[in-house]
């Protein structure tokens, strides 16, 4: 475990359930916080705690599944971990397939729960480096002009200057310029660094009618 | 011509006539008895024909002399050899030791009745134990003394074999209905039970993390064990409750409380209450005296109809599934009346009635037995089922339980809980 507090988030209707895991987390050296239902869940926690969550597949209102779907997408994504205890196929499936981490039948062994929430602990790390690098790069792309994106987009595309610069009507000493400032912008040192880049975050470029120009499609994620 | 004295002529004469006379009466007489003989052994014929045909036995028992005369065809029901002198002693032996004392009594009773009617057992020829119905007359003479006892008797082994095999049948359906019932909560049943459980399990593995580390705190382990021990409680009571319902035991009547009765079903249907979202309000009067009846079957009808309202309301929100359990008197205090309100669709008025049909059913997949067996077993107690529509929305199911009398009211408290 590194320096940073993790967190599992319990979140389970059965009391004496909420109790158990607590203290085995705990004694586990896990920082433990339960909820005992979605709802209060979503309501108190720490959306940008770092952690997992460890969530029971049925319960009242709003189940394990419908709050995995609430979270998928939100700021506050974290891998799950089920624990049900019903394991029916279908179910797993369906959590599985909108990424949970695993799916654990109750009661749990030790060794399979600390396992799986190592695993989803990691992965949240994985992702919140991830997601801090993405937002570094949209931080660099959101101060790129738009001729300077207009440019950044053909190079990706590995347009010569002089290609770049009869397609956008300029001259081709204005294009290195633009493609100097870009690459500075984006602390890129290649071209391939910035190709790197901007797949990272999901920047396409999609070729416009002719295949003579490139816009610049960004999904953000 | 030889002459005779006329006197002794008459004297002839009158002695010719007796002679006559004599012989006539003597020669009527026997004839007379001949006819009486006659009639007495076509008598005798006809009765054995009776019997015979019609599976009836004759007996008597002369109480003056103790001798019992017993028909050849009741010898064969009674397991008595055909030719064996028989007296009262020998007809109470040929009855079962256990109902042997109900005869006595029956005969020693005050005032004594004029005629008793009584299903007894005897012992069959092989052993095995065959059933008697037995009816029988007194007859007394001058100052009232018993003089006579005449009756008949038949086998009744078939008839009662035939109704009791009815009843295991009955008994067997009924348990059948509610394993099916018990199918349907086996879902919630197996996610309450793994719940302590999973308790269970990561308690210990905590205390067993606790004991690796060199110092420990003795507090906080015994903390664990608690809850170790209040855990597997809890899951043994959830099988408890289950395991009684399994089971399939006779009927048999207790002094029941609803209160506890209402407090089981809501047990062992929390889990299943809980799943489909649906809130269960409970209101019981205060001083509801209790009721006799076999709390196994109670259970089971009170259960079939909270799931058959949850089951109605599948179709609201969830937050508007509501069930109420309202415990009072009947309207002339002579019953308990139980409802178990909804807030469904309602029942169409046509099918108010035919809801206690069996295999009627509204359910996809629904057997159609439960309320035609609840509707038997609230009869068997003495009670009424019936349903209605409420007023603004939703189905009522009705029952009543008749009082048990001489006890005094045990619930004096009243609380009102909400489950769910």
């Amino acid at each position: 475990m590194n320096g940073t507090v993790r967190t599992v988030f319990i979140v389970d209707d059965a009391r004496e359930v909420r109790v158990g895991l607590s203290r085995l987390l705990s004694a586990a050296g896990y920082n433990a916080r339960a909820f005992e239902s979605a709802q209060c869940f979503l309501e108190e926690q720490d959306a940008e705690a770092a952690g997992c969550l460890l969530l029971d597949v049925c319960m009242p209102d709003l189940n394990g599944l419908e709050l995995q779907r609430a979270l998928t997408c939100s700021r506050s994504a974290r891998p799950i971990v089920f624990l049900t205890g019903m394991g029916d196929v279908q179910t797993s499936v369906e959590a599985m397939k909108l990424g949970a981490v695993d799916f654990l039948t109750k009661p749990v062994d030790d060794v399979k729960l600390f396992a799986a929430v190592e695993q989803a602990l990691r992965r949240d790390e994985e992702q919140r480096l991830e997601r801090s690098i993405r937002n570094t790069i949209q931080q660099r792309l959101e101060i790129l002009t738009p001729r300077e994106l207009q440019v950044m987009g053909q190079v990706i595309r590995g347009r010569l200057n002089k290609q770049i610069a009869a397609d956008l009507g300029t001259g081709e000493k204005t294009v290195k310029v633009h493609r100097a400032r870009v690459m500075s912008k984006m602390m890129a040192r290649s071209v391939a660094e910035l190709v790197q880049l901007g797949a990272r975050v999901g920047v396409s470029i999609q070729p416009t009618q002719g295949g003579s120009s490139a816009s610049i499609n960004w999904k953000q994620v | 011509m030889i002459s005779i004295p006329q006197s002794t002529f008459w004297f002839a004469l009158l002695l010719e006539v007796v002679q006559v006379a004599l012989i006539v009466f003597l020669f009527g007489g026997a004839r007379r008895r001949t006819r009486a003989e006659n009639e007495a052994a076509q008598s005798e014929e006809r009765l054995s024909l009776i019997s015979s045909m019609s599976s009836f036995g004759f007996w008597s028992w002369d109480a003056g002399s103790d001798a019992a005369w017993v028909s050849r065809h009741s010898r064969t029901i009674l397991g008595l050899s055909e030719d064996a002198f028989l007296t009262g002693q020998s007809l109470l032996a040929a009855i079962h030791p256990d109902d042997r004392p109900k005869v006595l009594e029956a005969i020693n009773s005050t005032p004594r009745p004029n005629t008793i009617e009584m299903e007894l057992r005897v012992a069959g020829p092989r052993g095995e134990i065959r059933w008697i119905t037995t009816k029988a007359c007194a007859y007394f003479g001058p100052k009232g003394v018993l003089s006579r006892v005449a009756g008949y008797v038949i086998d009744d082994s078939q008839r009662k074999r035939t109704a009791q095999d009815l009843l295991k049948l009955q008994e067997k359906l009924t348990h059948l209905s509610r394993v099916a019932l018990l199918g349907e909560l086996s879902g919630a049943l197996a996610h309450e039970l793994q719940q302590p459980l999973t308790a269970i399990l990561c308690n210990a593995h905590s205390a067993q993390l606790l004991t690796k580390s060199v110092s420990f705190n003795v507090e906080e382990l015994r903390e664990i064990l608690q809850e170790i021990v209040n855990d597997d409680k809890n899951a043994g009571q959830i099988i408890q409750r289950l395991r009684a319902l399994l089971i399939r035991g006779e009927t048999q009547f207790d002094h029941l409380a609803i209160r506890d009765l209402v407090g089981d079903v809501l047990a062992l249907a929390r889990g299943t209450l809980r799943e489909r979202n649906v809130q269960v309000n409970t209101r019981i009067a205060e001083g509801i005296p209790w009721v006799k009846g076999d709390r196994v079957e109670l259970q089971q009808v009170l259960l079939n109809l909270v799931l058959n309202a949850c089951e109605s309301m599948i179709a609201n929100p969830a937050r508007d599934r509501r069930v109420e359990i309202v415990v009072d008197l009947d309207g002339n205090d002579s019953a308990v009346l139980i409802s178990v309100l909804d807030c469904g669709s309602g029942i169409d008025v046509e099918q108010l009635e035919r809801v206690f049909d069996p295999f009627f059913s509204t359910k996809v997949g629904g057997l159609g037995l439960g309320l035609a067996i609840s509707h038997s077993i609230i009869e068997a107690h003495g009670g009424r089922l019936w349903a209605t529509n409420r007023s603004d929305r939703g189905a009522a199911f009705h029952f009543t339980l008749p009082i048990m009398t001489g006890t005094q009211s045990h619930e004096r408290y009243s609380a009102n809980g909400v489950y769910s």
